[in-house]
């Protein structure tokens, strides 16, 4: 391992969270926004750039552009809206570090907010969009393959047929993120869960059950990022940025014969562990974006931390739940601990990274942070550290 | 055929014709999600022999699912189809108990009476090249 980093993660913030209506997505974001500022110690007009992604699925300008107005910004330096389904939080932050390593801005906060239930509103609905994957615009619509839950449904069916595992083997990673989250206070599904809880909750769209899903909540997340030596000088632990990486494969078949289950993580983790110089081995926590439970164990194959079909064996074990030799999602994650579409994980590794677990605490050296999404197309990664030089 | 891609396979669909895009050139058949100029594009008609590549069965709201026989109330399955040519497309199944769709199965396109395309077991086929 050889890397020193060049900017870093100094501030987290987050708006109030809630399964109820609280607020406007723009006004939540305004929130997490001022947040992270006071999180960090810095005011307003320290910030030169803000980067926004709101939720795909949300109307158009939803976030938009004049947020700045919100938050009391002024003579920035770098502003756009950042969309790449899942993988938007991560683009973010590289996106960030980029300007930042460049001289472009020296303090850009990122951030992400959604309102999908509440008000009579159901996640089920929320997230019903139609998925395309013949590539006939609303080929789909007539036989009914609505929201990503059926397209990624489609990936976990094959992928337990090409790995001959049980109808059940998807809980495990359910049953691990509840564990993690009966440590954490700010998760909202706490409760344990047995292999048979997981058996006799309602089938979505077969494998995929309601335990395989993300919990959607409404809320906003922001981080601030700077250069690593004024990040040393605020508030809070700087998060070190060691590697970055994205990999995007549009036309890849979904689901396709047996050793095309691969998604084009595999390219977002090369880039990655490349410029941290990292290994696999060498990473000590996993925070993964998983919207269904299928994600958690592709992306434990993708970024080498096993085997092609191993990945349910593998956390079957116990290896990714609290006691194990490389925890993941030890929020709860996007299952147990709230949907926000990438910062969840994000946040949990700051949280991590700076030691502020608590209970929850496990080594953090060295903290993969994935982002995924479109139907598995879209990928990124982050490699944080609290150290600055990974040697 | 000069409409784009996507026009011109609806245009089939909805004559009752499941056909398939090859490149004039070489006619290697490309998949439907392909976007080449459209007059490198052969239509030709597809064999309608196929096999299942994945499936989900997605239960819905009684009032929003289409009903099969002998599957739960608004529950239905979705087919993820490769056709011998190579082009994959979402489907359904019918004619097959939920108990009886595998992954791999043999398939025959077939048009249903409102002009859907429905995709029913079939006895096992030579594969095309």
């Amino acid at each position: 391992m050889a890397s020193l980093s060049r900017f870093a993660i100094a501030g987290l913030g987050r708006s109030a969270l809630s399964r109820d209506l609280i607020g406007t997505a723009r006004q939540l974001a305004a929130a997490a926004v001022r947040d992270a500022l006071a999180d960090c110690g810095l005011a307003a007009q320290d910030l030169d750039g803000l980067l926004i992604n709101q939720s795909s699925i949300a109307a158009a300008g939803t976030l938009p552009l004049q947020l700045i107005d919100d938050i009391g910004l002024e003579d920035l330096h770098l502003l756009s809206i950042v969309e790449c389904k899942g993988a938007s939080v991560l683009a973010m932050v590289q996106q960030a570090g980029l300007a930042v390593a460049a001289g472009m801005a020296s303090c850009v906060a990122c951030v992400f907010a959604d309102t999908p239930v509440g008000g009579g509103q159901r996640g089920s609905d929320t997230f019903s969009n139609e998925a395309p994957l013949t590539g006939i615009e609303g080929w789909e619509g007539q036989y009914g393959l609505r929201g990503p839950v059926a397209s990624y449904a489609l990936a976990a069916q094959r992928y337990l047929h090409d790995n001959a595992l049980a109808a059940d083997a998807l809980g495990h990673h359910a049953l691990a993120c509840r564990r993690w989250a009966a440590l954490n206070p700010s998760a909202f599904l706490r409760d344990p869960l047995t292999l048979e809880d997981y058996r006799s909750s309602r089938p979505i769209a077969e494998p995929l059950r309601l335990l395989d899903c993300a919990y959607p909540v409404n809320g906003a997340a922001a981080i601030i990022v700077t250069t690593a030596e004024r990040a040393a000088d605020l508030r809070r632990p700087p998060v070190h940025v060691h590697g970055m990486g994205q990999g995007h494969a549009t036309l890849k078949r979904l689901a396709g014969p047996a050793g095309e289950n691969a998604t084009a993580g595999v390219l977002a983790a090369a880039r990655a562990y490349a410029m941290a110089g990292a290994s696999p081995a060498d990473v000590t926590q996993c925070q993964l974006y998983d919207a269904f439970s299928i994600c958690a164990l592709l992306a434990l194959e993708g970024y080498g931390f096993c085997g092609e079909g191993e990945a349910a064996g593998f956390i079957a074990d116990g290896h990714t739940s609290p006691g194990g030799r490389l925890p993941v999602n030890t929020g709860g994650g996007h299952l147990a601990e709230g949907y926000l579409q990438g910062m969840t994980p994000l946040a949990e590794a700051v949280v991590q990274a700076r030691g502020d677990a608590g209970e929850r605490q496990r080594r953090a050296d060295l903290i993969l942070v994935n982002g995924s999404g479109g139907r598995l197309e879209f990928h990124a990664a982050l490699l944080l550290s609290p150290h600055r030089s990974l040697a | 055929m000069n409409a784009d891609l996507p026009s011109a396979f609806l245009a089939y669909i909805a004559a009752r014709e499941l056909r398939v895009p090859r490149l004039r050139s070489s006619g290697q058949c490309l998949s439907y999600a392909s976007r080449p100029p459209v007059g490198e594009i052969e239509w030709t008609p597809a064999s309608g022999h196929a096999r299942l590549v994945s499936y989900t069965v997605l239960h819905g709201r009684a009032s929003d699912a289409a009903t099969q026989p002998g599957a739960a109330p608004g529950a239905y399955n979705v087919a993820w189809v490769e056709l011998a040519e190579g082009p994959r497309l979402v489907s359904t199944v019918h004619g097959a108990a939920p108990g009886q769709i595998q992954i791999g199965m043999p398939l025959q396109a077939r048009f249903e009476d409102d002009g859907r395309l429905v995709f029913v077991p079939a006895a096992p086929h030579k594969e095309t090249a």
